[in-house]
């Protein structure tokens, strides 16, 4: 079953294309995590997000300048290059200025049926972050009833909250499997798992992963774990990287990275008020760094996971021209070292140099064996 | 040989008053703590007319138009990135910032002595780099950071509560700031220091629309320098009074067919 999530993301076109044929239902592009699955759901509505294809463009350069970080030139590619023409609607949760601008350019050169922009706040820590993200979360929601034609219920939010919350209680549960001395999965087919709950119907996601989940213990992997890692980033589906890594000594256990744990590691928690449930679970999700303002509260995360998990090493998968991880970066590395954590920064593009990142990965593995050379 | 004019020129005459301005600008928030006052540094786009509640010995450093007269020397500006870079911050982040934070760790302020260190940062987060610049500048010297979140959509969208959520930021940023200083916030002052803001901003505009005028009496380069003015500190009197005289000069210069303003 877990070669189900490969497929899934080598073949995610196919699927939401399939999907609309056989529901009949709308397909909206995410742009950036912090869009709010929930009303989505309840609505009946597929979510899918943009994500690149890591492979050479030149297409948009006339739309959106080089500097622009190599994810949003990627993503927007895609959608230049018609991947991504079933879509029905687009909606962006503020991030970041390079995505707003790729979604901006988006809108002008791709027209769907319905684009929204919500600003989500960036500074999550400040408590006036909460009414006024609620009442964001609410204008979204009424937007997506007006272009549905029909209300949402509570009832209808009451079961896209479970949907997606149903979903990342079972990621989470695979993940705790990656705590083994011996993980029954490789970090290149958990990230497999993770980034395709971005694009694939989430109960049929879930399906999948509670019969994966009945698998894991009975699964043994041919292979010894090797160093423990953990994967820093932000969007970094960078499968050959993960492939590569694992093939020289490492397994990666655990990864603080949109693209994975960021994503899902928290639930909408009801209380009544619904929409405030789902406004405080994108507030109290593990913060990106354009959010993470005005401490690094990441960092403690990070390390967190770092020991939850038992990694011995951190690889930080910096996104070149990425103004906010490449803000907490040098600090976030500094603190990891200090807390007993070796750490390897290397910076990514859409494609990557394998034959040098393989020896600095096959260096930082031998220095934390501490093997002697001499 | 004498470039031929197509129209008569003239030199500015306010042009040494803004000079003036900028020279006393830097001098006062360098020698700020000599007297007793206060020093805050952030961004140009700051709602720079709050920290001015604080009283009128609040002396303010923009970061930007800082890194941009440190850019004009080239030796010192590559000496503050490769300072910037020796501290593994990426080579391709923004260079005012890289140039900034620089001559903050090598503690070499432009303009002759030590970097004078900030009693606190403010900054509005209008984007990615801006908002890691000053988080990055105040813990480094261990001051506090008050960031106000603007992400509140395009300005023909504006709710009450979009309204709301910025202004009750910088409500909790004035107890924070009052808390830093140990001083007591004064409302008629935030109301003064608003009135030259939009003074400031008004007359640039109406300046800038006198530059259509054919011949153009200001060119680009000395529009660039006295624009800076309103990054360096808009709400103050002093900018807002100049920028009424430049008005009335370059008024006058459209009545007189006068063009070019050549710096001298």
């Amino acid at each position: 079953m877990i070669e189900k999530f490969k497929d899934w993301y080598i073949n995610r076109h196919d699927y939401a294309k399939q999907w609309k044929e056989r529901t009949g239902g709308k397909v909206f592009g995410t742009f950036c995590t912090y869009v709010p699955e929930e009303v989505l759901a309840a609505a009946n509505i597929l979510p899918a997000r943009i994500l690149g294809s890591h492979e050479p463009q030149d297409v948009t350069e006339p739309h959106i300048f080089g500097m622009f970080c190599p994810f949003c030139r990627d993503a927007l590619a895609q959608g230049l290059k018609g991947r991504f023409n079933y879509l029905d609607g687009v909606v962006l949760a503020h991030s970041c200025i390079h995505f707003r601008q790729t979604f901006n350019s988006w809108r002008i050169h791709l027209p769907v049926e319905f684009s929204y922009y919500i600003p989500m706040p960036n500074t999550v820590q400040t408590p006036h972050a909460r009414p006024y993200h609620r009442s964001e979360v609410e204008k979204f929601k009424t937007a997506v009833e007006e272009y549905m034609g029909r209300p949402i219920t509570d009832k209808d939010l009451d079961r896209g909250i479970e949907i997606l919350n149903r979903n990342r209680r079972l990621l989470r549960k695979v993940y705790e499997c990656r705590k083994l001395d011996n993980p029954p999965l490789t970090g290149e087919e958990a990230m497999y798992m993770a980034v395709t709950s971005q694009f694939i119907d989430k109960e049929e996601h879930s399906n999948v992963l509670e019969a994966v989940l009945k698998e894991l213990p009975q699964r043994k992997l041919p292979r010894d774990a090797g160093i423990r890692l953990m994967a820093v980033g932000s969007e970094n589906d960078d499968a050959e990287f993960f492939k590569m890594v694992e093939a020289v000594g490492g397994t990666v256990v655990i990864d603080e990275q949109c693209a994975g744990s960021r994503y899902f590691w928290n639930e909408s928690a009801p209380n009544g008020d619904r929409l405030a449930a789902i406004a405080n679970r994108y507030l109290d999700r593990p913060p990106c760094p354009v959010k993470d303002y005005p401490t690094h509260s990441r960092f403690q995360h990070v390390l967190n996971l770092a020991k939850d998990y038992r990694a011995q090493g951190a690889i930080i998968m910096q996104e070149k021209f990425c103004d906010p991880h490449e803000g907490d970066n040098p600090r976030l590395k500094k603190f990891l070292e200090e807390n007993g954590i070796p750490t390897l920064s290397l910076e990514f593009d859409s494609t990557n140099p394998l034959g040098p990142f393989r020896i600095r990965v096959e260096a930082f593995l031998e220095t934390i064996r501490g093997e002697e050379l001499f | 040989m004498a470039t031929p004019t197509k129209y008569p020129t003239e030199a500015l005459k306010c042009w040494p008053k803004a000079k003036e301005i900028r020279q006393q600008y830097y001098k006062d928030y360098a020698e700020a703590h000599d007297r007793g006052g206060i020093r805050w540094s952030g961004g140009a786009w700051a709602f720079d007319a709050v920290p001015m509640g604080l009283g009128d010995d609040v002396h303010v450093m923009t970061g930007e138009p800082y890194a941009a007269s440190i850019a004009w020397d080239r030796k010192f500006a590559q000496e503050c990135q490769d300072a910037t870079d020796a501290r593994g911050w990426a080579r391709d982040l923004c260079s005012y910032m890289r140039i900034y934070w620089g001559s903050m760790y090598l503690n070499r302020f432009f303009f002759g002595g030590e970097f004078p260190k900030a009693d606190f940062y403010f900054q509005s987060q209008i984007c990615c780099s801006h908002s890691k610049w000053d988080q990055e500048a105040a813990l480094y010297e261990n001051v506090p950071y008050f960031c106000v979140d603007v992400c509140v959509g395009p300005y023909e969208t504006l709710t009450e509560e979009r309204l709301n959520y910025v202004v009750n930021q910088l409500r909790d940023t004035i107890e924070g700031m009052e808390k830093a200083t140990g001083r007591k916030y004064d409302d008629e002052k935030l109301i003064a220091a608003v009135n030259n803001e939009c003074r400031s901003t008004s007359l640039w505009a109406e300046i800038c629309t006198l530059n259509k005028a054919i011949p153009a009496p200001l060119d680009e380069k000395t529009m660039f320098s006295l624009y800076v003015l309103a990054t360096l500190q808009r709400s103050s009197k002093k900018v807002a009074d100049f920028y009424e005289e430049l008005r009335d000069e370059v008024k006058d210069r459209v009545a007189r067919g006068s063009s070019l303003a050549l710096s001298p």
